[in-house]
């Protein structure tokens, strides 16, 4: 059974198998129908570094890349994902290597409570590789898909244009 | 131990054939469904309980709802799946219908936007501070008419089926722009193909929004060529991120031949029912200041607002004069 | 004067790796075995009785395993012991929307959902009290009939020092305004979350969202009626708190007396909803206040009267009602001073700590009738500030000793680094420029249960192999007091950071700690690490003695206490718990780069050697630190409310834009002086005031919990407006330290002082700016533009 569902399908309700790639390991799991991503992640991957702050996509916390894009987990049926690439934020870093994003939320001072900072990361992570040179606007943007309580955002803002710069240097 | 039932059951189908050929069989089983697209609008619905569809039928495997075509006449298709984010970075787009594009980048947030269509955002379920709520905070007042129940915590004297209806708002950021661009929505179910304007496609009730029948789908979104109309939309949030509009104005002006102002148009969202849209023509006025007059004391006299957001209901009225005339501003259109 | 290697450098969090990659974990992230899942049935009435409560159906649900009402708790419990007040679920009555009625365990969590279906629970509506003048309306029916109030009072705080009447006849303005404030709450964003892992023998290892484990340890014993040393609370990485987190909790409660019942681990989570019916926030506060003024004089008397709503429980209420008054005795010496203070029981969420706790609002009031003295009087709002703040080494009217006070040229920095001169009253309209000044505790220096056990201990190990340990039962809240307690093990130690670990909040393995609250954790957790460093110092210092043949140091002798303002001194002193400030370590050693070295030899020898040489004996390395605050305060009733051991002062100047058609209000600019004392490090205290002032603005123009019947209305982050990145300003910090000689390496706190001058400053911006002021926040567009319109009609 997989989810191309032909249009009679009878057992729509029941659980599925569902494949998909997590973080480049292809993954095959029974789910039931209307579990969220965000859910099928924490709970039935383990995947606990994709935080739920509301579950109604109000805080953005529980943001993945789905093929390159990110995306509220909270709000994906999981149903809907087959044959997508899912990338949380423990696919982030390259081994021990951190993206220059991560380095520069930690040398910042952009990382208090950590809560936010998955998210931040994967929105990030996503921004540099759509628009290497973010400006003002688009790095404000970018942030904004994320509720922060701790750090009233500056320093996340100085750990974007740090990573900005940082990019800029590389490839002048 | 049995597990609890899902919440709902879900399907994916592959054509849009295959999709309307489900719709068909569903609706005659007296279709307990919903259509999903991107969601966003959905599953926070679903999981508050305020809509409870036993089964999701997911859009995202129909390759006819996605895509965007430009027409040597200037004309676009947009298909209902086209993402917002999608619609809002899009340079060719942006030359065509920046307004369109921009009000789509004011939606929600980023990753939201990269989920949710822009045939979602037309359909957008009207909201109230009493319906989006948990079952719990519903029921303290006694549940609303949008949520089932026989009371409108709103217009105390309501009766549910009679005037004045549910008073939910219409919320949609891209519904006033694409009005003011003339949009026709492409509309397919199992009795077959239509064409209709958006201009006819929106009802003044908070419950039955529109025309849409239940078993139809938004294929897509027609756009005449732009053909000389700015328009210029800007919504009323306390934040510049996330918010829902608790006003948004989209103000059109097109040049009549001799290159001054032809046309003075309004669409306004966030603050009734429905979307209004008035049109003003050039000729039936002495000046442009004359138009715009016109066109605040139409928006003014038909908003009815209520105390059901962040903004007080005498503050968003008045909001919408000084927002027409800021959209003046910006277009270089009188005072 | 700073040679330090460490202490004073900016420092990244200690864990920030974890938490960039996603490998922290929070409550919720942590999977125990064979677990349960909990869910709570929550009251849709914000006032009734309870017939009857019936599980039947519920507990014959295959799949669950318990179901608890009322009657299985049979304790109440609050984080004060003056008002344990609050039942783990409701017994006979409910009080607020959203109170914990009944709670489920089942296989799973949406069993357990389904379960809380089932509970039939049978009430009587009665009517809900639900703003404080009808609180304050005398009633057969109190809330809390035990207080044997006639009316739904909880706590009345009068005080009066000097004569205010005499001090207002000395006064050439004298302005007396309402002011109005609604419910604010804290918005973390890691909603509260618990997990309960239980043994063979019934021993309970609690893990939990909380930033007080210590309290949270006493308070399971008890309602759980088993012996204190079968608990054991572990709070992990922690997503905000900002005193949310600082009471015990019902969920606690449940969730414990779920896996004894069960006899399995247990997990509970909250929505985001349920954390706004939680809530614990900052109080609604009605409040009268009059101010007295004179040029020659400064401020000649200050009154006020509050009214403050704390929902339906007494959480902190208590040092609510009194840190509304008392904390007016800084940043200016207010030499006649009267306030009462009257916190009201309501049918609504309870109110609690919340940043800036109890001084938030006040504060407002008194600096922007403080504005309105100085610009009647014709003088310059922040020069006049500036001559008055608090002058070191002085006490205030209530005998608060004033120790060290940086502000004095912070302001000065800050007025000219802001252009203050070129812009104050001489913006074009619509553009204002704003300050305000506010002080803050750096912990109370009382505990909250009556002991003579330390403030703060801290137990120190040192490994064989050099590995630093320090067991603090300090919480981490997303603060850095991790990090800043390693920062002062290395220094002192002269090891890397990345040899010190922290191991805290864990009340089976850490010594006491009260919690993170007032903040407290930096000045006494602190000074007990410090404290506990020196002490490991000293150890080595003889080890190395014998190793190079070396006579032993001899330390000074603790000098006598100067004078009332100088209890510690710089000396450590090990009889009184207390080290001095400055680390004048004193043994004539140099610890550094893996080596100590004897400065006057210049003899040296490995680090690691002189371990193994000082381990050889004990064959473990290990010391402890404590910090004890000094004998502080007046003898009068409530005399202990606000001391502490050292205030931190703040003063921010903003630069707003107010748009005259729409009222809207944009910070464009903010500068800060804060003295936090030594900035320990400074990468933390930039965040924390940054933070502080993003909690501060979003109080000041949008932030407000709506009640509609008593149920919060806006109980999620979309209608809940919390600022977003385009609302927040850059932010200017000008230095402003001073070198406390009781703080630990002189410093005092940062964490929740900024937070209170920042919304009077954003007030007095737009009067700047459009000449209104306003009494009522939030300060919200319709609000602003109502103003000026009937500024204009006039
Ligand atoms: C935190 C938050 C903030 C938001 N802020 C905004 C905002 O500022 N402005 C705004 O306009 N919206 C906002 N939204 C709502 C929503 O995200 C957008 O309106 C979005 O565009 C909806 O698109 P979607 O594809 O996700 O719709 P869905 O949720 O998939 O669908 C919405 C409705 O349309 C129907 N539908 C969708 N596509 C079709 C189709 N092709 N044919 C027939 N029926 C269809 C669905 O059945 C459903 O009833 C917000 C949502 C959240 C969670
Ligand atoms: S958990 Fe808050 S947006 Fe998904
Ligand atoms: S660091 Fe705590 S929420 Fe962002």
């Amino acid at each position: 059974m997989n989810s191309g569902i032909d249009g009679a399908q009878p057992d729509a309700g029941a659980v599925r198998l569902l494949s998909l790639a997590v973080n480049g390991q292809r993954q095959q799991r029974a789910v039931a129908p209307d579990i969220t991503l965000l859910d099928f992640l924490r709970e039935q991957l383990g995947l606990t570094g994709s935080k739920r702050g509301c579950d109604l996509g109000e805080c953005g916390c529980c943001a993945v890349l789905v093929d390159g894009r990110p995306m509220l987990s909270c709000l994906l049926p999981a149903a809907d994902l087959e044959h997508s690439a899912i990338t949380t934020i423990e696919g982030i870093a390259a081994g021990t290597a951190l993206h220059p994003l991560q380095q520069a939320m930690i040398d910042e001072g952009a990382v208090q409570c950590g809560y936010c900072t998955p998210a931040m990361v994967i929105n990030g992570v996503h921004l540099f590789a759509s628009e290497p040179r973010p400006d003002a606007e688009a790095i404000r943007t970018c942030i904004s898909a994320t509720s922060c309580r701790c750090t009233g955002y500056n320093r996340i803002v100085q750990a974007f244009e740090r990573t900005a710069e940082r990019f800029a240097e590389e490839q002048p | 131990m049995n597990a609890p039932p899902a919440r709902f059951a879900f399907e994916r189908p592959a054509s849009l054939a295959e999709l309307v050929a489900r719709l068909a069989r569903l609706s005659a089983d007296g279709g307990d469904y919903a259509l999903a697209a991107g969601a966003t609008d959905l599953m926070p619905q679903i999981k508050r309980g305020v809509k409870t569809p036993a089964r999701l039928i997911s859009l995202n495997g129909v390759p006819e709802l996605a895509g965007v075509q430009a027409r040597a006449d200037g004309s676009h298709r947009l298909g209902a799946l086209t993402r917002l984010a999608d619609l809002a970075g899009d340079a060719r787009l942006r030359q065509h219908y920046p307004a369109l594009c921009a009000a789509a980048g004011r939606v929600a947030s980023p990753p939201i936007r990269q989920r949710a269509s822009l045939g979602g955002n037309l359909l957008v379920d009207n909201r109230c501070i009493h319906i989006n709520q948990s079952a719990l905070n519903r029921a303290v007042h006694g549940t609303c008419f949008k949520a089932g129940g026989e009371t409108c915590p709103l217009v105390k004297s309501a009766v549910r089926g009679r005037l004045p209806q549910c008073q939910a708002r219409f919320v949609s950021d891209t519904a006033p722009v694409l009005l003011l661009l003339d949009a026709v929505l492409q509309l397919v179910s199992p009795r077959g193909e239509r064409q209709l304007p958006l201009s006819q496609f929106y009802r003044d009730d908070g419950m039955q929004r529109h025309v849409l029948a239940s078993d139809e789908v938004l294929v897509a979104i027609e756009l005449p060529a732009a053909d000389g109309l700015r328009i210029d939309y800007d919504k009323l949030t306390i934040r510049r991120a996330l918010d829902f509009p608790s006003l948004g104005v989209a103000l059109g002006v097109r040049a009549d031949s001799g290159g001054t102002l032809g046309e003075l148009s309004l669409a306004l969202t966030g603050i009734g029912t429905h979307p209004g849209c008035w049109r003003f023509a050039a000729a039936a006025y002495d000046n442009a200041n004359a138009m715009l007059d016109a066109a605040c004391a139409a928006a003014r006299e038909s908003a009815t607002t209520y105390q059901q957001d962040f903004f007080p209901r005498d503050y968003r009225k008045r909001m919408i004069d000084v927002f027409i005339r800021k959209a003046a501003q910006r277009l270089g259109v009188a005072r | 004067m700073n040679a330090y290697r460490i202490v004073g450098t900016p420092q990244p969090q200690i864990d920030a790796r974890d938490k960039v990659t996603g490998r922290a974990r929070y409550t919720d992230d942590i999977r125990l075995p064979n677990c349960l899942h909990a869910a709570i049935l929550r009251s849709p009435h914000a006032s009734a009785r309870i017939r009857a409560i019936d599980t039947a159906r519920a507990i014959a649900l295959p799949g669950v395993r318990a179901v608890l009402t009322g009657a299985d708790f049979e304790r109440t419990f609050g984080v004060l012991p003056i008002s344990k007040d609050e039942p783990a679920l409701a017994r006979e009555r409910v009080r607020y929307v959203g109170e914990p009625v009944a709670a489920v365990a089942a296989e799973t969590a949406a069993l357990a959902a389904a379960a809380l279906a089932l509970i039939a629970v049978d009430y009587l509506p009665t009517t809900p009290v639900l703003d404080v003048r009808q609180a304050l309306r005398p009633t057969d029916d109190p809330l809390h009939p035990e207080l044997s109030h006639d009316n739904n009072l909880h706590k009345q705080v009068e005080q009066c020092f000097g004569d205010p009447e005499a001090g207002f006849a000395q006064a050439s303005v004298v302005f007396e305004k309402r002011f109005s404030f609604p419910s604010v709450t804290h918005a973390f964003t890691e909603p509260h979350a618990v997990q309960v892992e239980i043994d063979g023998r019934g021993n309970l290892t609690v893990y939990s969202a909380t930033q007080v484990p210590h309290y949270v340890h006493l308070a399971l014993a008890q309602v759980l009626d088993i012996d204190e040393h079968r608990v054991r609370v572990i709070k992990p990485h922690l997503g905000g708190g900002f005193g949310g987190k600082s009471d015990p909790f019902p969920h606690e409660m449940i969730a414990a007396r779920l896996a004894l019942v069960t006899g399995r681990n247990v997990r509970l989570r909250f929505s985001r909803e349920d954390v706004f019916f939680s809530h614990h926030g900052r109080h609604p506060t009605q409040l009268t206040m009059k101010l007295g003024f004179h040029p020659g004089r400064g401020i000649t008397a200050l009154t006020g009267d509050f009214l403050i709503d704390g929902g339906a429980y007494g959480s902190f209420g208590v040092v609510t009602t009194y840190y509304n008054g008392v904390l007016l005795q800084g940043p200016y010496p207010v030499p006649n001073f009267a306030f009462r203070c009257r916190r009201m029981y309501t049918n609504k969420p309870m109110c609690g700590a919340m940043r800036g706790h109890g001084g938030v609002n006040p504060r407002f009031a008194s600096e922007v009738l403080m504005d309105m003295a100085l610009v009647q009087s014709g003088l310059d709002p922040c020069q006049a500030r500036i001559d008055l703040i608090h002058r070191e080494n002085t006490l205030t009217i209530n005998e608060f000793r004033i120790t060290s006070v940086g502000l004095k040229r912070g302001l000065e920095e800050a007025m000219r680094r802001s252009d203050w001169r070129d812009k104050y009253g001489k913006l074009p309209y619509g553009k204002g420029i704003g300050v305000a000044c506010g002080f803050f505790i750096s912990g109370s220096a009382l505990p909250i249960h009556r002991n003579r056990r330390p403030a703060s201990t801290v137990r120190l190990t040192l490994e064989f192999d050099g590995a630093v340990t320090v067991y603090s039962g300090a919480a981490d809240i997303g603060q850095g007091s991790d990090t800043v307690l390693a920062m002062m093990a290395a220094e002192v130690l002269g090891v890397d950071l990345g040899q010190v670990k922290v191991v805290a909040a864990d009340t089976r393995l850490t010594p006491v700690d009260l919690g993170s609250y007032s903040s407290r954790v930096t000045f006494m957790a602190g000074n007990a690490a410090r404290n506990a460093a020196i002490r490991m110092r000293r150890l080595l210092v003889a080890a190395a003695c014998r190793l190079l043949e070396l006579p032993a140091p001899e330390y000074r002798a603790p000098a006598p206490p100067e004078d009332r303002f100088r209890q510690g001194g710089r000396s450590p002193d090990f009889d009184a718990d207390f080290l001095g400030a400055n680390p004048d370590y004193d043994d004539g050693f140099e610890f550094a780069d893996g080596r100590i070295r004897h400065l006057g030899s210049g003899r040296e020898t490995g680090f690691l050697a002189a371990v193994h040489a000082a381990i050889e004996g004990p064959g473990v390395l290990q010391t402890v630190g404590n910090y004890r605050p000094p004998k502080l305060g007046g003898s009068f009733k409530g005399a202990g409310a606000g001391l502490s051991p050292a205030y931190s002062f703040t003063a921010f100047i903003v630069e707003v834009s107010v748009d005259p058609d729409t009222g809207f209000v944009k910070v464009d600019k903010a500068t800060c002086a804060h003295d936090c004392g030594f900035a320990l490090n400074p990468l933390a205290v930039r965040g924390q005031i940054e933070g502080c002032f993003h909690m501060g603005m979003g109080q000041a123009l949008m932030e407000e919990v709506l009640h509609d019947n008593g149920a919060v209305q806006n109980a999620g982050f979309l209608e809940y407006k919390i600022p977003s990145p385009f609302e927040q300003p850059e932010i200017d910090l000008v230095p402003s330290t001073s070198d406390e000689s009781e703080g630990p390496f002189g410093a005092k706190e940062a964490g929740e002082g900024p937070l209170a001058p920042v919304i009077p400053a954003i007030a007095n911006a737009i009067f700047d700016a459009v000449g209104v002021r306003l009494f009522e926040l939030p300060l919200r567009p319709d609000r602003v533009l109502a103003a000026m319109r009937k500024a204009t009609a006039r």
